[in-house]
């Protein structure tokens, strides 16, 4: 099955950046755990996750959101969100998510926070 | 049948017809016309044959005649020198003068008057004028004899003249008057006697040289009668010779013999006549004619050959279909070697095509058996195609890998087997493991029929084996009913077991605590205090007090429960106490609280119903839901939750649900015994308290 998932890994400075398209559910949370924790091995002070590209994010997906971000404060890195569509937004404020999130509107706006 | 072999036996049929063919059509007008040619020219090397003994068998015999007309010649000159020194010897008498001239004349004359040589010999003297002056034969004394013509057609005198005047002495043949030249021919030598004044002839008859000359000629025609009697031109051709007049020396074969009279067809002429013509042009080429024999036409091949010395005419014949027939033999012998190589080279193409398709036919079968093989023995089943895979053929390279295939296939099937077993284990387990699941869960319906005020039904239907989803429902004491709605994150077997402990602490958490949301903290901190994994699960704890209808209720994350007053539409409640318990440690849950009214219905559900996807990947949605319960009022729980159910499942269409479906409804009928419904206010969200 083609999954419809998949990823672009960027860096701003010390700031990790990855964007994700698709859908994100018990299938495919698998693989985005993977690939969370292969931006997270180059140890980056920062990391900006941008779910614009997003589709759908079951409850895997949050969990897998979680332990990075429980990961990310281990190693002293900062997480933030940002470019959440007004249905993930609504997964997030539904679950109380949204309270547990370093959540930014836009991506510049996440590395600025990062940055600044 | 298009059996292979049928195929391959056809192929080297057709290859060896073509071949076969190809052969004797090329090669057929070849040898045709050489064996034609052979024939024509053994029929010609025949001719040659008759000619040659012909022509030698006349020039022994002219050699023969000259032989003997040399052995005359010589005799009658010697005989005429002595004579004539005879004669010179009476004329020396007169000068001399022992006689007169005129007596050693008449000496002379007696002495060839007395003169007899024998046999046919003759001496005689002959005056200047070809008068016989003396002769042994006294009747012929006084004939003139130079008036005979001699066989070149001169005056007898005028060729003794001339000769003598040219060589001395003159040699005559001429014919005697009155016979022919086999009795009266005479060869005479003459010489001059001048003292004398006459010619001295000595002759002699010649005719027994002819006649020994045409009995030789006899004798040739006898022996050619015979030999050719012999000689057999192919079948039934012949050699025969005939003469300028047409009439035959030996006689023709005696079949053709009444036939040679008539006229060749083609041409109209005499057939004898042809044959001299084309003898007389000596050319050699063979004549073509016909013979009408009753009612067939037979084409005849001739060659005639014209020996001039003899007049003779040699003719070789013979039907031209002789000619042909060897040639018509040998290709139908040709016909019947092929025919016999083509039946063996056949039987062989038929044996061989078989050890070619016999192979191919055991791996056919061993390929048809092999589903009924019994793959999980151990042994090779292979054990047939040993023999074959031995070979260095194409076949054995099939046969090989037709048993690397068996191999290969028993390997895979092993393994399959195996983890087919495995899977099997791990199913039943799963299933054991919902089962242990499923006891977790309430299962009586309805729970507590004894309890009129409250109609409580709910309902759990796992995306897989077991879910991460879980409700509970039981009282506190006699007035305080506490239920729950949760939902793992993610599923499979550790949400199951993280939905398990979840169930076990609330139960726990309930015993020590009034309110959800102190409830729902320590649950929180028990979940999060060992959890690397980060589960988490978002739970609604809900605590109704039967006598007041109020709830008390906290929602971690929960998809907002529905109310559905008795009096009023259906709504959902969008309050929230904070993160999913798991999430994070330390986490103070807000408070809520419901007033219900009698028949007022709330419904506690989990994301699996509002995401139900169709195969247009379109949401069941919060909408639809609505609309479903306004629906179903009238309903009992049992039926809402049924109907939700059933609502939902037609949405999907078949598509495999992909999360747990969890639905709890809990219908509160007032504080009043029985099931009449008692007017009130219409429920109200009551403004949240802090919880303590």
């Amino acid at each position: 099955m083609p999954d419809n998932l998949s990823f672009t890994r960027d860096q701003e400075g010390a700031t990790a950046v990855l964007d994700v398209q698709g859908r994100i559910d018990s299938a495919t949370a698998g693989r985005f755990e993977q690939e969370l924790d292969g931006v997270l091995a180059a140890r980056p002070e920062g990391l900006v996750i941008d779910l614009a590209g997003l589709s759908y994010m079951s409850s895997a997906g949050l969990r897998v959101l979680l332990v990075t971000a429980r990961r990310c404060q281990a190693e002293g890195c900062a997480m933030v969100l940002c470019g959440l569509g007004a249905t993930i937004r609504e997964v997030f404020d539904i679950s109380g998510f949204s309270a547990i999130f370093d959540i930014a509107e836009t991506r510049a706006e996440a590395t600025a926070r990062l940055n600044g | 049948m298009r059996s292979l072999r049928l195929q391959l036996f056809t192929g080297i049929l057709a290859i060896l017809l073509a071949a076969g063919v190809t052969v004797m059509l090329s090669s057929r007008a070849q040898m045709e016309q050489a064996l034609i040619a052979a024939e024509s020219r053994s029929a010609g090397n025949v001719l040659q044959m008759i000619e040659l003994q012909v022509s030698n068998r006349y020039r022994d015999l002219l050699r023969e005649k000259l032989r003997i007309v040399t052995e005359r010649r010589a005799m009658l000159e010697r005989m005429s020198s002595v004579t004539a020194a005879a004669l010179l010897a009476h004329a020396r008498l007169a000068r001399h003068g022992i006689a007169s001239e005129g007596q050693a004349r008449a000496l002379a004359m007696a002495y060839l008057r007395d003169l007899r040589p024998g046999g046919a010999v003759e001496a005689f003297a002959m005056s200047r004028q070809g008068h016989v002056l003396a002769h042994a034969a006294p009747d012929r004394i006084g004939r003139d004899i130079g008036a005979l013509t001699d066989i070149k057609g001169r005056s007898l005198l005028a060729a003794v003249r001339d000769d003598i005047a040219r060589d001395g002495h003159a040699h005559v043949v001429w014919d005697a008057p009155g016979a022919g030249e086999r009795d009266g021919r005479r060869f005479a030598h003459f010489v001059d006697v001048p003292q004398l004044d006459l010619y001295l002839g000595v002759s002699d008859g010649i005719g027994d040289v002819e006649r020994f000359v045409e009995a030789g000629v006899e004798a040739t025609i006898g022996f050619l009668g015979e030999m050719l009697r012999e000689v057999q031109v192919v079948d039934s051709g012949f050699v025969f010779l005939f003469d300028e007049d047409l009439a035959p020396i030996t006689p023709p074969a005696d079949w053709a013999a009444p036939l040679l009279g008539q006229r060749d067809a083609a041409t109209g002429r005499p057939v004898m006549a042809l044959f001299r013509e084309a003898g007389a042009r000596g050319d050699g080429a063979a004549l073509r004619y016909t013979l009408q024999q009753g009612d067939t036409a037979l084409e005849m091949e001739a060659h005639v050959s014209h020996f001039r010395p003899l007049g003779w005419y040699i003719v070789s014949t013979v039907p031209a279909v002789e000619i042909a027939r060897p040639a018509h033999l040998l290709i139908a012998r040709q016909v019947q070697i092929f025919a016999l190589v083509l039946a063996v080279a056949l039987l062989l193409a038929w044996a061989f095509a078989a050890t070619l398709t016999g192979p191919l036919q055991r791996l056919t079968g061993y390929a048809r058996a092999l589903p009924e093989r019994d793959f999980t023995a151990g042994v090779g089943a292979a054990g047939p195609l040993q023999r074959l895979a031995r070979s260095r053929s194409e076949v054995g390279g099939l046969a090989r890998a037709f048993r690397f295939m068996e191999d290969e296939l028993r390997d895979k099937i092993a393994a399959l087997i195996r983890t087919t077993r495995e899977k099997e284990r791990i199913e039943s387990e799963l299933s054991i493991a919902r089962d242990i699941q499923n006891g977790l869960l309430p299962k009586i319906f309805p729970p507590f029929p004894d309890i009129p005020q409250i109609d409580l039904h709910a309902a759990l239907h796992p995306a897989r084996h077991v879910g991460g989803d879980l409700f509970d429902f039981y009282f506190l004491d006699d007035r305080r009913l506490l239920f729950t709605v949760g939902d793992v994150a993610d599923k499979g077997v550790p949400s199951a077991l993280f939905m398990a402990i979840t169930k076990t602490l609330v139960k726990s958490a309930s015993a020590q605590e009034d309110d959800p949301a102190r409830m729902m903290a320590r649950v929180n901190d028990d979940l999060s205090a060992d959890n690397p994994r980060a589960m988490f699960v978002t739970l609604f704890i809900g605590l109704l007090d039967l006598h007041s209808g109020r709830v008390a209720y906290v929602n971690a994350g929960q998809n907002p429960p529905l109310l559905r007053p008795a009096a009023g539409a259906a709504r959902f409640l969008r309050g929230l106490s904070g993160p999913p318990g798991g999430a994070m440690e330390g986490v103070r849950y807000r408070p809520l609280t419901l007033q219900l009214a009698p028949g007022d219905t709330l419904l506690v559900y989990t994301d699996g119903i509002t995401e139900a996807m169709n195969p247009e990947q379109q949401e069941y949605g919060n909408d639809r839901l609505l609309r479903c319960c306004e629906a179903g009022r009238g309903a009992d729980a049992a039926g809402l939750v049924n109907a939700l159910l059933t609502d939902v499942r037609h949405h999907c269409r078949g598509a495999p649900p992909s999360d747990d479906l969890t639905l709890l409804c809990l219908t509160w009928h007032g504080a009043a015994s029985g099931a009449a419904t008692q007017a009130g206010a219409p429920a109200q969200t009551v403004a949240p308290v802090e919880g303590g």
